[in-house]
């Protein structure tokens, strides 16, 4: 019989020497862990547990075959958060969910670029909202990461995110998403697209999404950011100037291209802007998202 | 073990992040001892109580950048019942969960309800009353309130199955004055507020399947868009706009995704939606604008249509665990047009005008490459390039050429960018991450599209225990030189936040960031018929942002929260709205700025009566100051008191 050394035996306790652990059923887990057994039930993840599909389910779907930790209790011998980084959990994860979260799209989102992983948001035991099990409640859990977004929720005009109304993930893809399919594709990175392919706003804006017989270019080439700032601002109807003639001149110049390559044109010359009846734009250009009646959104 | 109690407690000290408004109390009634009726295990929480207003200056102000009032309302509720094995009967999970419910200007109610292996359904239904901002200066109106509900059903069949099934609605409707197409010139030209009765519907039906290790989803849906606002404006300028304007959209969406091991996943995307108009309009009106023509005719009948196509495919490749390559392409085409015709006839000169349907088509190519580098576990690169380029094309068909886009014309606009980053995880609790981009477009439609852009974003986020330090910056810079004028902006961000929970019964949470924005563009309009050229818009505003909040645990005899949340643009630094007398329009005066201040401190005491009752107050004050004009300016101050009970 060949003998063994003890330093073998040593490495095996530390967990440097890998083995072939099996499974041994989330029932045993329970011995030890009854408190998270009994948050569990209730867990999206209790269903791999009471489906009982396949060996692997349960805790052990997540934290691997446990034979091991059950010989020797320790963190080093079983998957878990204290020995391993993001990216490794979010490859555990992706393991089951790399189909219904889709693989690619994870690992091409800037959340994972920036090493964001999976349990940075979500409490896989102890979710709080027992929504999605994410580790707080939204928007909290975002503001984490983005207190600038946070700084803009709390402008005097804003999307009621605060107040409970409105969800970051009501427009946002926080595991990724397709290019944009306005302005130049470039950005913005992880926004939803409503009703197929458009931009996020026109989900609930629908009165905005036209066609019309006169469409606002600017909204359809670059996209409502042209005028609007979409979390929030200091300026009624999230617009990005408290005086709305101020920004509509910086583009209405007589500069740039335009839809007819003259440049954007500029107001008639009835227009004084000395008078404060044409400063107010849009009291008469009522329509300027879009107008099926007349050419310069009047009616 | 941790206990309930400190679970609870850390959870809290994470959302006093991003509270804001004083309700609902998020303190749990416990401990909780879920009842347990047959195999299911239950739970229920429900606040309801009582809030109270008042407001001095401008109430319009305060309802439209707020809006909550007086009076008895279910400030929030929870149900849940899940069995006990993920074995019942009828269903595993059912839960229901209200917030403002009655009287708050914000109501939301999510229900859902699932068996493990057969089916899911979700109901999300949200209200929000708010008052229109009526104009957009800074002096401008705030009247009544509009009510916008929203409302998503989604039932999921054979969720954990290879093959599910997927039918969805969902409605959104909007009622209420809200600013119409009515402009009333014997007020001035303002537009006017109508009851406004909008709704869309949209019905989804669909399937996902599992197959040799694919994923391929399909979805049909249907949108119906009807808008029912009848406009019958009378007197000096009367306007008629009786017809209903309805509008439908019906698409394809296809995706399909692969993974191949780790090492290589695919991801793909073809959609497809025709969007059709029936755009009727049968209109009379006199023109409200200075013109010599005294009133119209405008008749547009025909289809119009807008087929819309996108393409993705995402691959990543991992060759190594250390590099990841991806590679993102997307198409998407826009195509406006139908055979709408425009018909314009001017009573007061006989002429008419007729326009036939105005083509926008929109096409964009992407390709954008990205790669990842992580030589260690704790260090990492990513870099990448894009290139982008779009097509389009504007084509009107006029009798007279005074209509705007006339002809047809042709413009393409090419992007070409390249992104930097740079990422550092030190003992888990240090990370440092860095990343820019550099880009440029060599035809942007607009003056102030991007065209020379460079950004730049980074991060420092150290975490030990329940200590959490960061800090974020973030830069824009875009300079547009077009024909004629040149537009810059410059956009710069920087945020820290700081949550520490030393002990169990002690929380801190505070935030601050500056957000500072300035643009120069050049300007062209008119003064009496004079056109002046050669000055220059400039907008600057500095916005500071603080939020600070403490909880304190009185032992198990009462919770204390106090908080404190300050926005302030300090403009340009100027103390009065005059510049230098220079510029014929004063409101270009040397700079555009406009400092105000908006905060709110709010404070909240909950008292557990018994195990599972607690009785809550608070009281929250919102202040608005405009510096330079002050017609908006109001203070308001809030307070509530409530019971909350779970059992």
């Amino acid at each position: 019989m060949p003998r063994i050394s003890p330093l073998y035996f040593a490495m095996l306790a530390c967990g440097t020497i890998a083995t072939a652990a099996t499974y041994v059923g989330s029932d045993v887990c329970q011995k030890c862990h009854p408190d998270i057994r009994e948050q569990f039930t209730g867990n999206p993840h209790f269903r791999t547990w009471a489906l009982k599909h396949e060996q692997g389910t349960g805790c052990e779907g997540c934290h691997g075959p446990a034979s091991d930790h059950v010989r020797k209790p320790s963190s080093r011998t079983i998957f878990g958060p204290s020995a391993h980084t993001a990216e490794e959990f979010t490859e555990r994860c992706l393991s089951c969910h790399g189909t219904d979260m889709n693989r690619a799209a994870v690992h091409n989102s800037q959340h994972t670029r920036a090493g964001v992983g999976c349990t940075s948001c979500h409490s896989i035991h102890q979710s709080v909202p027992h929504t999605d099990l994410l580790a707080k409640a939204e928007p909290g859990l975002c503001y984490t990461c983005h207190p600038t977004i946070q700084a803009q929720f709390s402008m005097p005009f804003k999307h009621r995110v605060n107040e409970g109304f409105m969800k970051c993930s009501d427009c946002h893809t926080p595991h990724g998403a397709f290019a944009p399919t306005w302005r130049m594709a470039e950005r913005p990175h992880m926004v939803s697209q409503r009703l197929l392919n458009e931009e996020a706003c026109l989900g609930c804006h629908v009165e905005k999404r036209g066609p019309f017989v006169f469409e606002h270019t600017a909204v359809r080439v670059d996209g409502c950011e042209t005028c609007h700032m979409p979390h929030g601002s200091p300026n009624a109807r999230l617009l990005k100037r408290p005086v709305v003639f101020t920004m509509c001149l910086e583009c209405h110049n007589g500069s740039g291209s335009g839809r007819t390559g003259l440049g954007m044109p500029i107001t008639p010359s009835f227009h004084n802007m000395a008078d404060p009846r044409y400063q107010n734009c849009t009291g008469c250009h009522v329509r300027i998202h879009g107008s099926n009646a007349d050419a310069f959104f009047l009616r | 073990m941790i206990t309930c109690r400190t679970i609870c407690i850390f959870c809290l000290g994470g959302m006093l992040l991003g509270q804001q408004a004083v309700t609902p109390t998020p303190e749990p009634t416990e401990p909780q001892n879920p009842d347990k009726i047959g195999d299911y295990t239950i739970t229920q929480s429900f606040e309801v109580g009582y809030r109270a207003l008042s407001v001095t200056g401008n109430d319009a102000t305060y309802q439209s950048q707020v809006n909550y009032g007086d009076g008895l309302r279910l400030f929030g509720g929870d149900l849940e019942a899940s069995s006990k094995d993920g074995d019942g009967l009828l269903f595993d999970l059912l839960s229901l969960k209200a917030e403002g419910l009655g009287n708050d200007p914000y109501e939301s109610a999510q229900f859902k309800i699932e068996k493990n292996g057969w089916y899911e359904y979700d109901l999300n239904w949200r209200l929000s009353d708010y008052v229109n901002p009526g104009l957009t200066t800074a002096n401008g109106v705030d009247v009544e309130n509009l009510q916008h509900r929203l409302q998503d059903h989604d039932l999921t069949i054979l969720p954990q199955s290879k093959i599910s099934f997927l039918l969805g609605f969902s409605r959104s409707t909007e009622d209420g004055p809200a600013l119409t197409s009515s402009v009333d010139d014997a007020l001035g030209t303002e537009a006017l507020f109508e009851n406004v009765r909008r709704t869309e519907d949209e019905y989804r039906l669909g399937m996902d399947a599992k197959v040799w290790g694919f994923k391929l989803s399909i979805l049909h849906d249907w949108e119906f868009f009807r808008d029912d606002t009848e406009i019958n404006q009378g007197g000096p300028a009367p306007f008629t706009q009786l017809q209903p304007d309805h509008g439908e959209t019906s698409g394809w969406r296809g995706f399909l995704s692969r993974n191949f091991g780790s090492t290589l996943a695919v991801n793909g995307r073809l959609t497809y939606q025709g969007t059709g108009h029936g755009s009727s309009v049968d209109e009379e009106a006199f023109n409200a604008l200075p013109s010599t023509v005294p009133s119209q005719q405008v008749l547009v009948t025909g289809e119009a249509s807008r087929p819309a196509t996108a393409a993705n495919l995402d691959v990543v490749w991992s060759p190594v665990a250390k590099i990841s390559v991806t590679n993102e392409a997307s198409f998407d085409q826009v195509l406006m047009n139908g055979n709408d015709t425009y018909v314009q006839f001017d009573t007061g000169t006989l002429d008419s005008v007729v326009l036939n349907f105005q083509l926008l088509g929109i096409r964009r190519l992407s390709d954008n490459l990205t790669v990842n580098y992580q030589p260690k576990s704790w260090l990492g690169f990513d870099t990448g390039y894009e290139i982008s380029t779009r097509r389009f094309e504007s084509i009107a068909e006029a009798s007279d050429n005074s209509e705007p886009a006339a002809g047809s014309y042709q413009q393409t606009n090419t992007l070409n960018a390249g992104t930097l980053g740079f990422h550092l995880r030190l003992m888990k609790r240090l990370s440092v991450n860095l990343s820019g981009e550099l880009g440029h477009t060599n035809r942007p439609i607009y003056p102030i599209s991007e065209k020379n852009y460079h950004t730049f974003h980074g991060r420092v986020q150290y975490r030990a225990g329940s200590l959490l330090v960061a800090a974020t910056a973030q830069a824009d810079y875009n300079i547009n030189s077009v024909s004629i004028s040149s537009f810059s902006s410059e956009s710069r961000s920087y945020g820290a936040e700081a949550a520490w929970t030393p002990k169990q019964w002690l929380t801190f949470d505070a935030t601050y960031s500056k957000l500072h924005l300035n643009t120069a563009d050049g300007l062209t309009y008119f003064v009496d018929s004079t056109l002046i050229t050669g000055t220059e818009s400039l907008y600057i505003s500095n916005l500071h942002f603080a939020n600070v909040g403490v909880r304190l645990a009185l032992g198990k005899r009462a919770d204390v929260y106090l908080g404190y949340s300050r926005v302030q643009d300090t403009g340009d630094g100027r103390s009065t709205a005059a510049g230098d007398g220079t510029n014929p329009v004063t409101a270009f005066d040397d700079a555009q700025t406009y400092p105000l201040l908006y905060d709110t401190p709010l404070a909240r005491l909950t008292v557990p009566l018994q195990a599972r009752l607690r009785f809550n107050v608070g009281w929250q004050y919102y202040r608005y100051n405009e510096q330079f004009l002050t017609i908006r300016d109001y203070h308001a101050n809030t307070a509530y008191t409530s019971l909350a009970w779970s059992f």
